[in-house]
């Protein structure tokens, strides 16, 4: 038992670590097509979407996660929603780009590019500043 | 730089110009471009040619991909890359497969594809994902990089969400691996190793044809030519928990298969009849031969967070029953979004039974061809988002990975040396 003891301490103190609540920021809003099965997301399954690790929606809808590049909510998304640094996001999907494993998320320079994207493409999901117009959008509130 | 690249890198400036990345919505471009200089003191690291310095250390690479249709991705790297002359090569498909996604837990990918070895080895060309240019070489030697880098055959990848456990990334390889033609410092090595261990049996044999005294003949292994090796077959596959606490995760990996060399070697044989001078007898001899890669086993942990990166690897490689070893650890941190530095102690033990260099002595070499320990410090400077220039240091004791054919008759490698690198690299 004493042997069992370190590792299981180990993984007790990770599920703690791990159960700290990501909150999302105030100057942003998650945004996705219509069509997409999904009314509220958890920090966790958004994080599985931007590093590319869950693909689908339920019903089998291909996922096309979009961000703002070079836009002040995108570090707060980054950050906060995806709990990494923006190095760390960056140098993930480098990695994964040159060995051939995925490619990053397609990145559109202003709220009015990525709404546009997200009204007219089925399974997609992204996040706008909060004062961006989102007619036709479905917001996704953050569990 | 070689100028059968310039074509490659006309390409690279032609898309750079253009805006790299995305090419319309479903085509993906993306390259860099590394020149380094290598100086080691002592020992001729790496290189083979690093001892007055040298530059002959680059590498580029161009990346297309493209999904052209719903779950199947395809893409290709062209990569040029000369690493003194234990590695040269003209530009050369480093990978190219696809990748059929069926969900998120199964994968199929078919072609030629990065070998998943450690955390580190499928990326450890990319000069931009990390802040050292060398990485620790007790795992990622350079003298290996050629039995390890890839595989050409197929292959089964998927993710586990593990709910509040974290998730699971897999991947299973079966496959073989040829090697670029006249380019295999690995296979000369292992010829060595071969010529080396039937060096008895040979003086024998020919005491034996005819008729003298086993005592009066010796076999000395010449050197080698042409050597090429191959691995007809290759299999196993690698483990990564993502744990639940944010920037850790622990790997493992297990490969077997077959490894082939083949080249011409030779011993001088020296037949000693009772004249002070012995005959010599040229025996040259072609070699073609199959050996088990018993295993190559790695085991790896990771942590990052806040800038810091901490990591540490253990792998094990056997071949025939020799087994070799080496761990690292690692400390690295991110000051800002241009500059990181990074320390690691790397040791690395050729013969993993006997770490003390006992084996060594026993062939008549100094103890500390048994082990080598390198203390490695390395700073990133990026000057933009594009272009990033690193330095680096390292202190080493012990002459394991010293290339020990380089040195001259009765030269003994240092065992206490010192090297310099620094790396520039553009990328997009």
């Amino acid at each position: 038992m004493r042997r069992l003891a370190t590792p299981l301490l180990i993984l007790a103190l990770i599920a703690v670590a791990a159960g700290a609540e990501t909150g999302a920021p105030d100057c942003l809003v998650v945004v996705a097509n219509a069509e997409v099965p999904v009314e509220s997301i958890s920090p966790g399954m958004l994080q599985r979407i931007y590093l590319g690790k869950t693909t689908r929606w339920e019903g089998g809808l291909a996922i096309r996660p979009v961000m703002l590049h070079d836009h002040e909510v995108h570090e707060a998304f980054v950050t906060d929603l995806l709990d990494r640094s923006e190095e760390n996001f960056s140098v993930y999907w480098k990695r994964m780009v040159f060995t051939g494993k995925g490619r990053p998320p397609r990145a559109f320079r202003s709220d009015e590019e990525l709404a546009a994207y997200l009204r007219e493409t089925p399974g997609a999901i992204g996040f706008l500043s909060v004062e961006a117009e989102t007619s036709d959008l479905k917001i996704v509130t953050i569990d | 730089m070689r100028s059968r690249w310039i074509p490659m890198l006309v390409v690279m400036m032609a898309v750079g110009t253009a805006g790299a990345g995305e090419i319309g919505s479903s085509v993906y471009v993306g390259g860099f471009v590394s020149q380094g200089y290598l100086n080691s003191e002592d020992n001729d690291y790496l290189l083979r040619n690093g001892r007055d310095g040298s530059g002959a250390f680059n590498e580029a690479a161009v990346i297309v991909s493209a999904e052209p249709v719903d779950r199947l991705r395809v893409g290709i790297q062209f990569m040029g890359r000369d690493f003194g002359s234990n590695q040269t090569s003209s530009v050369v498909v480093d990978w190219a497969y696809g990748d059929y996604r069926w969900f998120d837990q199964l994968g199929f990918r078919a072609g030629r594809i990065k070998l998943p070895y450690g955390l580190y080895n499928q990326e450890r060309d990319v000069d931009m994902l990390r802040t050292s240019v060398l990485l620790p070489q007790s795992v990622y030697s350079e003298l290996d990089r050629n039995l390890l880098i890839a595989y050409e055959g197929a292959g089964l990848y998927g993710n586990f969400a593990l709910g509040s456990a974290g998730d699971l990334d897999y991947e299973l390889v079966l496959g073989s691996l040829t090697m670029p033609a006249g380019n295999s410092q690995d296979g000369e090595n292992l010829i060595r190793d071969v010529t080396e261990e039937q060096a008895g049996a040979v003086a024998d044999e020919i005491a034996e044809y005819y008729g003298l005294d086993p005592d009066s003949v010796t076999a000395v292994p010449a050197g080698v030519q042409d050597a090429q090796m191959s691995l007809p077959r290759i299999y196993g596959g690698s483990l990564i928990w993502n744990t639940p606490l944010p920037g850790l995760r622990v790997g493992s990996t297990l490969l077997a298969g077959e490894i082939n060399v083949t080249g011409k070697t030779g011993y001088h044989v020296f037949i000693r009849t009772g004249a002070d001078v012995p005959s010599y007898l040229p025996r040259p001899v072609d070699i073609d031969a199959d050996l088990d890669l018993d295993n190559v086993i790695t085991a790896s942990l990771e942590y990052q967070r806040s800038g810091w990166t901490l990591a540490s690897e253990y792998s094990r490689i056997q071949v025939e029953g020799d087994r070799s070893d080496g761990w690292y650890a690692l400390a690295d941190y991110r000051f800002s979004s241009r500059w990181a530095a990074q320390t690691y102690w790397s040791s690395s033990y050729p013969n993993a039974a006997d770490r003390d260099g006992s084996w060594a002595e026993a062939e008549g070499y100094p103890d500390y061809y048994g082990w080598q320990h390198d203390l490695a410090l390395a700073v990133r400077l990026d000057i933009n988002d594009f272009w990033l220039v690193k330095f680096e240091y390292h202190h080493m004791d012990g002459a394991a990975q010293a290339q020990l054919d380089r040195l001259a008759e009765g030269e003994t490698a240092s065992r206490r040396w010192r090297v310099w690198t620094a790396k520039t690299t553009f990328h997009f």
